[in-house]
């Protein structure tokens, strides 16, 4: 799935600005990354966003390396405390 | 407690319209409202008010804080107010708005089920989304 903050982080550094971002799967289960209008109006990304795209490499959130981080731990209090809130 | 349009009969004037999720697992990183995927009705009204019910099951993909709104719109203006949930990570919550659109006028119109977040990435969960609109008059 991609990063979409980031991309939205990478097209603006390319100099593409798009309000936001959003995405869906369709049958296929393909994930079709697209825009917004002004007014809110689902629209394509321009076509000068594809390059960005397919060069998109989703880095992991905040949340997710320190949930990584946290599961590498060998801290038995640590591991614990996972199984607790579910997330071991 | 107010009370709209007292006890006077009500008269549904067509079959409701309904429309469901089509496109799986919709995103948005709105702060502002957006369409949210299949979730508008057109329908050709004859003048009276408009029942509007929606409902989604939301979730946040990326923050534990973010809040994801969802608001009814009809021809592209924002009516009610917003219903929300903060679901957190990995959580889902079902969200429902609705209205009664009094004295919208005949003819075409647009009803929308829009939303945005204000942090993180909001999901909705599969197609479980609807949204329905009866016209009724008094």
């Amino acid at each position: 799935m991609p990063n979409l903050h980031q991309l939205h982080a990478e097209l603006a550094k390319a100099g593409i600005a798009v309000p936001a971002l959003g995405s869906y799967t369709d049958d296929s289960g393909a994930v079709t990354i697209h825009a917004y209008s002004d007014t809110g109006e689902i629209v394509p990304l321009p076509k000068a966003a594809a390059k960005v795209v397919k060069a998109h490499v989703p880095q992991p959130t905040e949340r997710e390396a320190a949930l990584a981080a946290l599961r590498a731990s060998d801290n038995p209090e640590t591991r614990a405390l996972l199984i607790v809130l579910g997330l071991a | 407690m107010a009370t709209i349009g007292g006890s006077a009969p009500y008269t549904v004037t067509q079959r409701p319209a309904t429309v469901i999720g089509v496109a799986a697992s919709p995103t948005t990183t709105s702060t502002t409202d957006v369409d949210l995927p299949d979730m508008a009705v057109t329908l050709t009204t004859t003048g009276g008010d408009l029942l509007c019910l929606g409902v989604c099951v939301v979730g946040n993909s990326t923050s534990a804080t973010g809040n994801v709104y969802l608001t009814l719109s009809l021809d592209g203006t924002q009516k009610g107010m917003a219903a929300l949930a903060t679901p957190g990570i990995g959580n889902w919550d079902t969200v429902t708005v609705h209205d009664m659109l009094q004295g919208v006028a005949a003819g075409a119109h647009t009803v929308k089920l829009r939303w945005h977040t204000d942090g993180g990435t909001a999901v909705a969960n599969g197609t479980q989304r609807a949204l329905t609109v009866v016209e009724i008059r008094r």
